[in-house]
């Protein structure tokens, strides 16, 4: 078990910017998200970390030791992937216990092993079956077991549950958290899903063309969002945002111009009503989701998602009142979309 | 099309791509006799003395163990080298590997008649004229470009995350080919492999001019220069003709699947 | 292990191959460039002669006549290859389960030495006891006339090559998804209209590779007319590559048989560098 700290590390690939000077540290046993849009070069950062990339500038260094010239399989690290990556031509047996025979464990120490870490993700009976025998749920138990078997320093994960369907991703989210918790190996795991980085992490830190755009704990990147992107980004459905003169009559600005802030209101926390003050707003549509049902209205122009009143009678085309407490509005700088403390 | 037609139009195909070649095979087993007219297509008796000719009068056996012996060794050395470079390029991923690629492609397409004069040279200073040696490094190196080529696309098939898995798992790079990506690319070791093969089988120019004697000459070369006191020995030579052909079609048919796949990523997958 | 290693590692892993090709390849390709500047008789002193190989080309007619048979082979047989080649297709892609069985016939002329193939025609060509000379009713001499002989070997590489021709073009075929087929039936088109606009403009890009890869065969042509024709008679099917090979190794001239090697390259070549324009962006 170690920490990882990325020093300066600067990665492109052609026209994509990976890492632009970033620097990091990762606690050791920390559970670290990075999390980001598809395709803005995620994986390259695990690839980094373990050594089948190379940064362009800078370093990183796990455990205190500077990585410079160190290659993949003196690193120690573990990874597991969103293809979960088994190898096809071995059984589960020789799956599992491949990292341990490259690390020179005897044959018969091999065995106990194996079957110790099969029983513990529920693999026991499957131990002669090939990969493609397996549904993806077992798979990725076996991808799992492959990382944890030879107890790593660090496990690097690939957005290891998008393949999996909505109940099995769960399951399987559980099942990482639970090996994470019991035996607390520090964990860099890289996602597109908000929700999965929000339920996993100890802390986020969220991409954007390469720089951190902010790295916090869950609940600090969702009630303080550094800037317009984040605020995007983290919370579903994704905040709204709309500029400061909108807001003027209704909430204090803290005596800026208007038109240099934009405000963001989370649709939790913007309220729909057939009545009353707030903003008022044309209805849209109407999107029921269970517990509570979201509004979609317009006003010049402009799309806000709110939550229904209890009781509220709306329907499209008539006209809503979209009401919140004072306090709910965050407010960014209109020109750069940073936060504005109040 | 209607069904009959379709039929009428395979048979066909099936009968202009077999008739030369079933023509020489009946020429092989007709008697000397029923050579020197036309009809009888059919041959009156079957006989076998021009294949016992062959092994007797003429040395078509060391002509055999030459082309097995220089086609198997090329191969080989070709599958090494190209599946080595092929996976460096496909997976390792250097700068300059679209230009290296260019290149290998560019040499798959030079003419033999390019580089014989200069092969002819080189190897009588090399003192590998007219040796085993000689003619399988020539053939490994002309076939090269097709394998690394033919290899660089199947390596490219396998996924990134298991050559990547291998590396994390305690893999060298050398380690990650051969424990897991040489097993998952035997389908693409097998067609280049098969490739190769008949494309050295069947080479002619080169074993012409790099040989001169029974020491490295092939079977291709024995059938080009197939003696004749008097007149051509038409039996013998459709003799020879069929056990020529036989180990490549053999291959061809067997590996049917394999070939049609190398013959077709050899030339479509860009 | 150095931070450079790791950079390094793909050129050690693909050192044996580059090793080998420049012995056996790309050096020699140079070699031959400098010996065709040079006056060279085998196994004697070399003389440095500049172009004058290459003026000397200008005024031999035999050089002329060579090219010309090349690029009349090459012209002709890949048409053919190509027209015989889709018609085979067309009727592979139809054939279902007999497919397989077909697949092993058509492979037979390709897997077949050319050297042997060579040899097979030339005994159907026999003007007396060849079977097409029964066949036509009468003895034809096909490899003896001058008019005929340059076509016989046309036949016979189209024999050879047209199975590589269909295998491909079969392969691009299958590449057509089957819904855009179906969507110009319910268009209402006819199977004419469907191959003509469908078909046939889908297929063009496999189509013009298998015509640079038949081109860039049939530029370098030896083996088959050298065995069928030695590229008599009178010279009426000596290809370049023929007679380069003739000058190199008959004449032992190895100064203007290397000339002549040199512009075979540069034809094909030529062919190569259109492929690569095909290919380009394909390649990643």
């Amino acid at each position: 078990m170690a920490a990882i700290a990325f020093e300066r590390v600067s990665k492109r690939f052609g026209a994509t910017t990976v890492a632009a000077g970033l620097s990091l540290q990762i606690a050791d046993g920390e559970f670290f998200v990075f999390l980001g849009p598809s395709g803005c070069g995620k994986s390259t950062l695990l690839h980094l970390v373990a050594g089948i990339e190379l940064p362009d500038a800078g370093t990183i260094r796990i455990g205190g030791a500077d990585m410079r010239g160190v290659p993949p399989q003196r690193r120690d690290v573990a990874m597991v992937f969103q293809s979960y990556a088994l190898y096809p031509h071995l059984d589960v047996f020789g799956n599992l216990a491949f990292p341990l025979r490259n690390r020179g464990l005897a044959g018969a120490a091999v065995r106990p092993e194996v079957e110790r870490t099969a029983a513990a993700l529920g693999l026991g009976g499957l131990l002669d079956s090939k990969p493609a025998q397996l549904s993806g749920g077992q798979r990725q138990r076996v991808a799992l077991g492959r990382a944890l078997i030879r107890r790593p320093v660090a496990f690097l994960m690939d957005e290891p549950l998008s393949n999996l369907d909505a109940t099995l991703r769960l399951e399987i989210r559980e099942e990482i958290k639970r090996v994470h918790q019991a035996h607390g190996i520090t964990t860099v795991y890289v996602t597109h899903d908000q929700e999965e980085a929000m339920a996993l992490a100890d802390r986020i830190a969220v991409l954007r063309e390469g720089r951190i755009a902010q790295c916090d704990a869950p609940q600090a990147l969702y009630a303080q969002p550094a800037d317009t992107f984040v605020a995007r980004f983290v919370g579903t459905p994704p905040m709204n945002l709309l500029p400061g003169a909108m807001l003027e009559a209704h909430a204090a600005l803290g005596g800026r111009d208007p038109a240099a802030v934009t405000a963001g209101l989370r649709p939790q926390d913007l309220e729909a009503r057939d009545g009353g003050d707030g903003l008022a707003a044309r209805v849209v549509l109407l999107e029921p989701a269970g517990p509570l049902t979201w509004v979609v209205a317009e006003l010049d122009g402009v799309r806000l998602k709110a939550r229904l009143a209890s009781g509220a009678r709306l329907a499209p085309g008539a006209e809503a009142r979209l009401a919140f407490a004072a306090g709910a509005a965050h407010l960014f700088d209109a020109e750069t979309g940073l936060r504005l403390e109040a | 099309m209607r069904r009959p037609g379709l039929w009428l139009g395979l048979a066909a195909v099936c009968a202009w791509s077999l008739a030369p070649f079933l023509w020489q095979l009946l020429t092989s087993v007709k008697p000397a006799a029923e050579l020197e007219a036309l009809p009888p297509f059919l041959p009156g008796a079957i006989t076998l003395v021009h294949y016992e000719a062959i092994f007797a009068g003429h040395p078509f056996a060391r002509l055999l163990l030459n082309s097995f012996i220089v086609s198997a060794l090329a191969t080989l050395l070709a599958l090494g080298f190209g599946s080595l470079a092929g996976f460096a390029l496909a997976k390792l991923r250097p700068p300059g590997r679209a230009a290296t690629l260019a290149a290998v492609v560019a040499l798959s397409m030079l003419p033999p008649v390019a580089t014989v004069s200069p092969l002819f040279l080189l190897a009588s200073a090399a003192g590998l004229r007219d040796t085993l040696v000689g003619l399988v490094l020539v053939y490994a190196g002309f076939a090269l470009p097709l394998a690394v080529w033919l290899m660089a696309q199947f390596f490219r098939g396998v996924p990134d995350a298991l050559y990547i898995a291998a590396r994390v798992d305690g893999c060298s790079a050398a380690g990650a080919f051969v424990k897991v990506m040489l097993p998952l690319a035997v389908p693409g070791l097998t067609a280049t492999g098969l490739l190769v093969f008949v494309f050295c089988w069947n080479e002619f120019l080169y074993a012409l001019t790099l040989t001169s004697s029974m020491a490295a000459r092939t079977v291709p070369v024995g059938i080009a220069l197939f003696p004749g006191l008097h007149e051509v020995p038409w039996g013998e030579i459709a003799a020879g003709s069929v056990i020529a052909t036989l180990p490549p079609v053999a291959l061809a048919i067997v590996f049917q699947r394999r070939v049609l796949a190398g013959l077709t990523a050899g030339a479509l997958k860009g | 292990m150095r931070p450079g290693a790791a950079r390094l590692e793909p050129w050690v892993l693909m050192s044996p191959a580059l090793a080998l090709l420049a012995a056996v390849t790309a050096l020699p390709m140079l070699y031959v460039v400098w010996l065709s500047l040079q006056q060279r008789a085998l196994f004697r002193a070399a003389q440095f002669t500049g172009f004058d190989h290459y003026f000397r080309l200008a005024g031999d007619g035999r050089f002329w006549n060579a090219l010309g048979n090349t690029l009349y082979f090459a012209l002709v047989s890949v048409a053919m290859e190509l027209a015989l080649g889709l018609a085979i297709a067309l009727l592979l892609a139809r054939a279902g389960r007999a497919r397989a069985l077909i697949y092993g016939a058509v492979l037979v002329p390709w897997a077949i030495p050319t050297v042997v193939s060579a040899r097979m025609w030339e005994w159907m060509y026999q003007p007396e006891l060849g079977v097409l000379s029964f066949l036509a009713g009468r003895p034809v001499n096909w490899l003896g006339d001058a008019a005929l002989a340059l076509h016989a070997a046309i036949a016979m590489d189209v024999w050879k090559s047209t199975p590589f021709v269909a295998l491909l073009l079969l392969a691009g075929l299958q590449a057509i998804p089957r819904e855009l087929v179906h969507a110009a039936a319910l268009d209402g088109a006819g199977a004419w209209t469907t191959f003509r606009r469908v078909t046939l403009p889908l297929l063009a890009p496999v189509i013009l590779v298998a015509a640079v890869f038949r081109s860039i065969d049939a530029l370098r042509v030896f083996d088959a007319i050298y065995v069928l024709t030695g590229g008599g008679p009178a010279n009426a099917t000596e290809t370049l590559s023929i007679y380069a090979y003739r000058v190199l190794f008959q004449m032992l001239d190895f100064g203007y048989g290397s000339a002549l090697a040199v512009v075979v390259l540069a034809i094909t070549g030529m062919a190569a560098l259109a492929y690569a324009r095909l290919l380009r962006g394909g390649i990643e």
